[in-house]
């Protein structure tokens, strides 16, 4: 199971890859970039990708509709990480195609169940 | 009185002559007596009777011009006639009696009397020419026979008399005929008069509307910062003001009659159909508007429908303001707003996760010592605080930007009521504050915002619970009225001020009893429940007396 995480925060990258460590996942790749988590997914083996919303490049959620445009990302898992406290947020995220939303501040132990309840059976 | 009003109504006939100019006809006729008396026609006369006449007639002649510059009533003028009748007869005596050539002298004072208005006048003018005609008779100069010089003294007054009634009655006429003229004159007056009167109103008013027209000029042509555009009921452009040549680009020349309303405000037909079911308020609006050029711009647009002099629609009136400077701010705002979000709930995230991640579980096998675990606590509970603020914060600067909105659904007012006590139970226990429900048995259903009425309820239980010193208790009570639904949370707190109670719902307002008491806040609690009332339609009310408690009364309309 390789999980993709993009944060801008270095510390919320870790405190998520200590939460994917903790769903029994593999981290392949932490980047602090929209570009370089597009980059990291194009032609790659991720299953599920752990993506903020506000980050320099793209946005968690322009890399999410990239993603479900593109061939071989069908199966892809998308959990989008936001501070953006709006009521509208979920209904964009659904609408980018994500498959979770976790609001920031979030306890870790939400985010392994969150991580454990979309795993791509079969893996 | 009446006959004064005679004497006026005379103006300007004979009557209202100046004496002296009526006794001139007796002075040209004593003159003349006097020269052919002196002439060499040798007229047989007594001279110091002809003196003493002609003296008599200067004497009235001096009266006369004396009367009217002195104090004596007017009519007292007919003492001229009167004298010169004495003048006569002393004349007519002296030259020869009845067979005198100047006996015709008599009609000028008989002229004068019996012009003067009232048969008594006939009278005295007949007294005037017997006394005349007499006296020669009265003195012995006998003429021809003494049965003429008796018909003579008959025939001649009488004659006088029929001839003196004939002029008063003329007078008379002419003087009635003078009155009523006067009387047209006087109501000619009027009617110009009045004419002039009401010309002078009807420039007065004209130079009011001029004026008002004026500043109703000035006042439109000041008007640059705003469009006003009036339409006709077809949507054609008829009134187009500096603002919106300036706004829109368009002349007014090129604008009225010319431009569709719909080429400016784009798709408005259904807007102008509503209008047209008749709503007499206005009805504003955000749209972009299309210049000239081609070029939009965001407009804040209110519409009025126009009405005629007999009521009837007109048109309509478009009042467009350029909102490009304020949604430029409205943007900046939100940047910040959201930059503010990410920026502190990003790092707080990480606090919080990092704080639970050294937390002890099942799975972790290097618990920490109970010192440990409660500075952890301290730092855990310090930021939750700081990312209530952080939403707290948020929500005040939606609510200040008008973009706060609530989403209404069919709600049990009462689980509200028992979440709510649920969260605030254990910060009550802590400080040892007694928390009680009443809450009726059957539901209190309310179309609300659940999440918005629970962080109200959560807001007031938990101001209450901390206003209560230890001891004392929080009341929480939900009532049903006809129409609406109250809430009331009452404490035995420490109290408001009263005139500080007003003030409660501004930003970051803090009674004084909570700075007293060193009570934990911001200030923002109550501005945000205020909000959240607000936007349901509802009120708060607040009643508190300072050491004994505070009750809050949320009304929320069903």
């Amino acid at each position: 199971m390789n999980v993709l995480i993009a944060d801008d925060d270095a510390d919320l990258r870790e405190l998520v890859s200590i939460a994917v460590l903790k769903a029994g996942f593999t981290v392949t790749a932490a980047v602090g970039t929209g570009t370089e988590a597009w980059a990291t997914l194009q032609g790659s083996d991720i299953d599920l990708a752990v993506l903020d919303i506000s980050m320099p490049g793209m946005t968690g959620l322009e890399v999410t509709r990239l993603a479900r445009a593109e061939p071989g990302l069908e199966r892809l898992v998308v959990l989008i990480i936001t501070a953006d406290g709006s009521v509208t947020i979920g209904a964009e995220a659904e609408g980018a195609g994500a498959n979770g939303l976790l609001t920031k501040p979030f306890q870790v132990r939400e985010l392994v169940r969150l991580l454990r309840e979309h795993a791509p059976a079969g893996r | 009185m009446t006959e004064r009003s005679g004497t006026e109504a005379t103006a300007g006939t004979f009557g209202s002559w100046p004496p002296l100019l009526k006794h001139g006809a007796a002075l040209t006729g004593f003159a003349l007596a006097t020269l052919i008396l002196v002439s060499p026609m040798d007229i047989a006369a007594v001279v110091w009777p002809v003196v003493v006449a002609d003296a008599l007639v200067l004497a009235a002649a001096v009266f006369a011009i004396v009367l009217p510059r002195t104090a004596l009533p007017p009519r007292w003028e007919i003492v001229i006639p009167i004298v010169t009748f004495v003048a006569v007869a002393l004349l007519r005596t002296a030259t020869g009696g009845q067979l005198s050539p100047f006996g015709a002298l008599m009609i000028i004072p008989v002229v004068w009397i019996a012009s003067q208005p009232g048969l008594r006048y006939v009278l005295i003018s007949f007294a005037g020419v017997l006394g005349v005609v007499a006296v020669p008779f009265l003195v012995g100069i006998s003429s021809v026979s003494v049965a003429a010089d008796v018909a003579r003294l008959v025939f001649t007054p009488a004659v006088f008399a029929i001839a003196a009634v004939l002029i008063n009655q003329i007078a008379r006429v002419q003087n009635d005929r003078l009155v009523r003229l006067q009387k047209l004159g006087l109501e000619r007056d009027r009617l110009v008069q009045s004419l002039e009167d009401s010309t002078r109103e009807a420039l007065r008013r004209q130079e009011q509307t001029l004026e008002a027209a004026r500043l109703r000029d000035s006042v439109w042509e000041a008007i640059t910062g705003h469009a006003i555009i009036g339409t006709d009921l077809d949507g054609t452009v008829n009134v187009w003001n500096r603002g919106a040549v300036s706004l829109l680009g368009y002349s007014s020349t090129e604008a009225i009659g010319r431009l569709d309303i719909l080429d400016v405000h784009p798709r408005y037909n259904e807007a102008r159909s509503a209008l047209r079911a008749g709503t007499d308020a206005p009805e504003q609006s955000d749209w972009t508007y299309a210049r000239k050029d081609g070029t939009t711009f965001p407009a804040h647009v209110l519409v009025t429908e126009r009405f005629d002099e007999d009521g009837d629609p007109a048109g309509f009136i478009f009042v467009a303001t350029d909102e490009t400077e304020a949604t430029e701010l409205q943007r900046l705002k939100d940047e910040f707003t959201s930059l503010i979000s990410h920026e502190l709930r990003t790092p707080l995230s990480s606090i919080l996760g990092y704080v639970e991640l050294l937390r002890p579980e099942d799975d972790f096998d290097d618990p920490m010592t109970d010192q440990q675990l409660k500075y952890l606590d301290v730092v855990d509970r310090n930021a939750r605080r700081l990312l209530q603020l952080v939403g707290d914060l948020l929500f005040t600067a939606q609510v200040g930007s008008g973009r706060f909105t609530i989403e209404p659904v069919p709600t049990s007012l009462n689980s509200l009521v028992r979440a709510a006590v649920d969260t605030a139970r254990p910060s009550a226990d802590e400080a040892h504050i007694t928390l009680s429900v009443v809450t009726p048995d059957d539901d209190v259903p309310a179309t609300v915002d659940p999440v918005r009425i629970g962080q109200a309820l959560d807001n007031l239980i938990s101001n209450a619970v901390k206003f209560t010193p230890r001891g004392g208790s929080v009341t929480i009570g939900l009532e049903s009225a006809p129409g609406a639904a109250r809430l009331i949370v009452a404490d035995t707190g420490i109290g408001i001020p009263a005139d500080e109670v007003a003030r409660l719902s501004e930003r970051f307002f803090r009674a004084s009893t909570a700075t007293q008491h060193a009570v934990k806040g911001v200030g923002l609690g109550l501005t945000i429940t205020k909000a959240i009332v607000t936007a349901h339609a509802g009120t708060i009310d607040i009643d508190s007396t300072v050491g004994a408690g505070t009750t809050f009364t949320v009304e929320l309309p069903l």
